[in-house]
């Protein structure tokens, strides 16, 4: 017994030696050991803080490991999990649809046959006046354009096959985004397949995590999505109010006080989707150089529509594209194509080829789509086609908003030109019904007895679960060039009409 | 009775450069599903090509900073790019942006390469020529158009066409419907089109109803947030695609990532959650998913599919298998991992796949039950906000599908399907044969070559595209960092000479670059360095044979 401590202690030694030994075979270990030693020797207090730092380092690693947060989790034994298993009952894949839903679902028109100016729907007789169609101009029946579009069909087949990273930018889609650049004048475009993911996938790439944004509280729920996915810091001014707008930016500058300089930008909208209004730009842009802020336009769907030659509201209030640092538009809108594209300085661009996640991670929109938008940016330019063409639209608009100007159970909100006519139950009926359920009601008796007098509209849609801010009730026109002047004011006259019937149910 | 008609329509009709003619009807395999062939990816390469990965790395971070640090000083564009000037901050900063200006940029002219015409059995690929840096570089089309064996199109069974079927059913829909929906699903865009083609859709994909969306990468950004909230639990796997992360972050929900295919550690992470429950208030989870892919398009992998369908029986998740490679390119009729594996479509509650792929058309579909689509269609964003997908578009998803059923052409479909799946087979044991590190499902029409070194990808774009074959590179950030690769699509369009010359293009590249590095051994117990001629030996035979291990190639 008394042997152990001796011969334990020989062990421990004979170990390490041959532990040592073996360590002196690694090539360059007797540095290393040589430099630990003089180390010991110079600073013994070294030693010691190496030692903690290196305990600490795997204590790090290991923690890193550890699949879950340790202060909430509760330790369980295999047969309490299994009990706890057998407990849980999932809820139902989906909530079955309330009756709001089911009689929104019920009201969506289905289109028998050919989209455009005058329609047949499915479940009722006879043709109707379109006002639902966002192909405002009528481009989808324009003959030289279908020409077009069976050219390329006929040359690169439907689909492109592959995203643009990848082969799948064709010369139709680079020739689109040079047509688009210099429609607009900026330096450099870019495609995407879908308007509406084009503003998710284009503010992440520049906005992120301790950066700034100033938005309009009314902008589209793509803006709103891209800026929720930014991580970006989100001020929210109210609608087209240049005094909020200001006093916002001013607070915003005011919380950075030390530490890099974040990126600022204002988000607004050219003619704004859920109202139909325009801001001040001429303001917006002095602000943006006062705070030195950056803009983001969203010209969705003031393009094809506001200006002379259909070039947004920088055209139509004379502010240089210059002053806009990105545009983000839409080509299924007033443009006759499908998709959306981003504009801007070419280093705004070639970032966002590498970056943007819509653009890397999904195929090119289909060639002849491409072809189809140069055409119609050709067509815009043309001083022959493209002002008459863009001042008739808005001539029409103007047309269907005076008409329902003398409509007294409504109020408009949309701005007078614009081909959206959005309006919503005045206020003294609104009052009258009360609850939001009676003015929903109301609506859509609107919406239905439209549609027995032959005009087809509906409502403005959105869904309240994603909305940042409560949807407005209100029911939006999409006014259409393919009518002449005597047919919209007979179909806004009918408006009218049903508006009067159901407002007195 | 399908052989006449077919052989009158690839000689008459076709135009050889979109879709070859079949050699020989020896080249067709029907798919079938072999238990034994593994799931997991092994790839086996020696430790000295990691550690020279690393080492590369190291040396183009180097000169990245060096190069930096002088351009910072001389050049004008850096400056007012990536410095903070006149009080604004730089849009991009220094650090975000280097792997894409530093790294990324030395492979520029590898990617997005222009491209013209039909992208079938052959590509026009348009050369272009560096011109004047501004930050990135920037490159100019110089005119010359060349020719080249495409493997690199998601055109798997050669539906990208300029004549046939499907295109002549594009070309009516815009004559008697118009370019365009002109609308949102939910208002204005929706028609009888729509209807009738959602309907051929969830009877090919086997579901009860389907619901059409106008972008592939839409589709899923904008799902999750229909049926997911923040007390909904998301199992994802690692190698998901950028969509679904992206639906994933807009619904909020709680996204836990498990392992690329390891099913084990799937089914420790749903017990463990089911009982912690909700983090912080321990309440029960209400809705749990599991969310794979068919086919991993980066990896040439498949999900575990009878595996999965076990959990799902056993602990009452919700299955969402993203189909957008696989649908048209799996399975003997073409209806995805669930026809290949022969389960029930009702085992997986949701499908989601793309028509631009197989189908040489463009956008998605969600495909499940009827209460499902219902709920879809008032609260999908995709479907109130966006524009619904064009009368062109669709008659190719119906001609297409028609197609693949049988009831247009019978017998084509047969061809196209069995075409691809030889073709697979065909070029994945020729690769392997030759001693190149290749991973992925033998049945897979997507076939990663890895290459490792960042500098191979762009050497080996450069020679193949030289020798007239247009591949895809694929990097960092769709890949680890470590693992750059080629990634080959096959399509039933390429002929088996096509193959062959491909094939022997690769060996030739391989050779030249040090590609092949396979540590696996053949059955005479040597390493597999069989030459182009070697391998060919017997190589029709082995992709025909359903048996055919990858361990004894």
């Amino acid at each position: 017994m008394e042997e152990l401590p001796r011969t334990s202690g020989l062990w421990v030694e004979q170990t390490l030696t041959k532990i040592l030994e073996v360590l002196s075979h690694i090539p360059g270990s007797k540095i290393i050991g040589r430099y630990i030693k003089r180390s010991h020797q110079n600073d013994p207090m070294r030693t010691v803080f190496e030692v903690i730092l290196f305990g600490f380092t795997v204590a790090y690693f290991l923690a890193s490991k550890r699949p879950y947060d340790q202060r909430t989790h509760v330790n369980f034994t295999e047969e309490e999990i299994d009990e706890l298993l057998k407990e849980w009952r999932p809820d139902p894949l989906v909530d079955p649809l309330t009756e709001e839903q089911k009689k929104l679902l019920d009201l969506a028109p289905v289109i028998v046959g050919e989209n455009g100016p005058k329609v047949h729907i499915k479940g009722s007789d006879g043709e109707f006046m379109n006002f639902t169609s966002t192909d405002l101009h009528n481009f989808a029946h324009y003959d030289s354009l279908k020409k077009a579009a069976v050219e390329t069909i006929r040359y690169a087949g439907v689909g492109s096959c592959g995203p643009a990273g990848f082969y799948g930018n064709e010369d139709f889609h680079n020739n689109a985004e040079a047509d688009i650049s210099k429609w607009l004048g900026t330096e450099s475009s870019m495609l995407y397949a879908q308007d509406n993911a084009t503003a998710p996938s284009v503010l992440p790439c520049f906005a992120k995590r301790g950066d700034v944004l100033v938005i309009d509280q009314a902008v589209n729920i793509s803006l709103q999505i891209g800026a929720r996915l930014s991580r970006a810091k989100i001020f929210w001014f109210r609608h087209n109010e240049m005094e909020d707008l200001e006093r916002q930016l001013k607070y915003a500058c005011s919380l950075h006080k030390k530490g890099a300089l974040p990126r600022r930008f204002i988000i607004t909208q050219g003619l704004f989707d859920y109202t139909a209004n325009s801001p001040d730009l001429k303001k917006v842009v002095e602000l943006k150089n006062k705070y030195k802020f950056r803009l983001i336009l969203d010209e969705s769907w003031s393009l094809g529509v506001l200006g002379q030659h259909g070039r947004g509201l920088p055209e139509e209030q004379g502010v240089p594209r210059s002053d806009i640092d990105i545009t983000i538009g839409s080509l299924s809108a007033a443009m006759g194509s499908s998709g959306g594209f981003c504009s801007g300085a070419k280093l705004i661009i070639d970032h966002q080829r590498i970056t943007s996640l819509a653009y890397t991670f999904s195929a090119t929109c289909p060639p002849y789509l491409a072809r189809v938008a140069s055409e119609v940016v050709k067509m815009l330019e043309d001083e022959q086609v493209g002002p008459p063409m863009v001042a008739a639209l808005r001539d029409k608009a103007s047309i269907v908003y005076k008409t329902l100007q003398r409509q007294k159970h409504i109020q408009l909100i949309s701005r007078p030109d614009s081909p959206l006519v959005v309006f919503c139950l005045s206020d003294s009926l609104a009052e009258k019904l009360d609850t939001e359920a009676a003015v929903e009601q109301v609506l859509d008796a609107i919406v239905l007895e439209s549609r027995k007098y032959g005009v087809l509209i509906s409502r403005l849609q959105q869904i309240q679960e994603f909305e940042k801010y409560t949807p407005i009730n209100a029911i939006r026109l999409y006014v259409p060039n393919g009518l002449s002047e005597s047919e919209v004011k007979n179909a806004a006259s009918l408006i009218s009409k049903a508006i009067t019937k159901a407002a007195k149910q | 009775m399908a052989k006449g008609k077919t052989e009158a329509r690839s000689t008459d009709q076709l135009n050889e450069s979109e879709f070859g003619h079949l050699e020989s009807e020896k080249y067709l395999y029907e798919q079938r599903y072999i238990p034994v062939q593994h799931f997991e990816d092994d790839e086996n390469v020696p430790y000295r090509v990691i550690l020279s990965t690393y080492l590369m790395y190291f040396i183009l971070i180097l000169i990245g900073k060096m190069t930096d640090f002088f351009a910072s000083i001389f050049d004008k564009d850096y400056q007012q790019w990536l410095l903070p000037h006149d009080g604004y901050a730089p849009l991009v900063t220094k650090f975000d942006s280097f792997y894409t200006r530093r790294l990324k940029d030395r492979l520029g002219d590898c990617f997005s390469r222009p491209t013209t015409g039909v992208p079938g059995r052959l590509i026009k690929v348009m050369m272009r020529r560096f011109a004047e840096r501004r930050v990135f570089a920037q490159l100019e089309v110089t005119g010359e158009v060349r020719d080249c064996i495409n493997l690199s199109s998601y055109n798997y069974l050669g539906f990208a066409q300029s004549v046939g079927q499907c295109t002549d059913a594009a070309e009516e829909a815009i004559y008697e419907r118009g370019l365009i929906a002109g609308g949102t699903r939910f208002n204005g865009g929706c028609s009888d089109m729509h209807e009738e083609t959602e309907k051929i859709v969830a009877q090919f994909v086997g579901k009860e109803v389907a619901m059409l969306y106008s972008m592939g990468y839409a589709t899923n950004a904008n799902f999750f947030a229909s049926i997911a909230d923040r007390h909904c639990l998301v199992l994802s796997d690692e190698l998901n695609h950028a969509s679904i992360r992206t639906g994933l972050r807009v619904a909020g929900a709680v996204v836990k990532v498990f392992k690329h295919n390891n099913m084990k550690n799937l089914e420790e992470m749903i017990r463990e959650h089911i009982a912690q429950g909700q983090p912080k208030t321990h309440r029960p989870w209400l809705k749990i998913f599991v969310v794979v892919e068919g086919l991993y398009s980066m990896e040439g992998t498949l999900c575990n599919l009878p595996e999965l369908i076990k959990l799902r029986e056993k602990y009452g998740i919700y299955l969402f298998v993203d189909e957008a490679h696989s649908i048209g390119a799996m399975g003997p009729h073409g209806r995805g991992v669930c026809d290949y594996f022969g389960v029930d479509t009702k085992n997986v509650d949701i499908l989601m796949g793309t028509f631009t792929k197989s189908f040489g058309a463009t956008g998605g579909y969600i495909a499940g039950s009827k209460e499902l689509i219902e709920r879809l269609k008032v609260a999908n964003m995709a479907n109130v906000y966006a524009e619904a997908p064009t009368p062109p578009v669709l008659a190719q998803i119906q001609a297409s599908l028609k197609t693949l059923m049988g009831e247009i052409n019978p017998g084509e479909a047969r061809e196209r399907l069995q075409r691809l799946a030889f073709n697979t087979r065909y070029f994945r044991l020729g690769l392997l044969r030759m001693g190149f590190v290749v991973s992925g499902h033998i049945d897979s029409p997507v076939i990663p070559l890895m290459l490792y070194h960042p500098s191979k990808m762009l050497a080996a774009s450069r020679l193949l595209l030289k020798k007239n074959v247009a591949v895809v590179l694929v990097g960092y950030p769709a890949t680890p960092l470590l693992s750059s690769r080629i990634r080959f699509c096959m399509s039933s369009a390429l002929k088996k000479s096509d193959l062959d010359y491909c094939l022997q293009k690769v060996q030739e590249v391989g050779d030249e670059i040090w590609l092949r590095i396979s540590q696996q051994t053949g059955k005479d117990g040597k390493r597999l360095r069989k030459s182009f001629e070697e391998a060919q030996v017997g190589l029709v035979e082995a992709a025909l044979d359903p048996e055919t291990n990858l361990e004894f190639i």
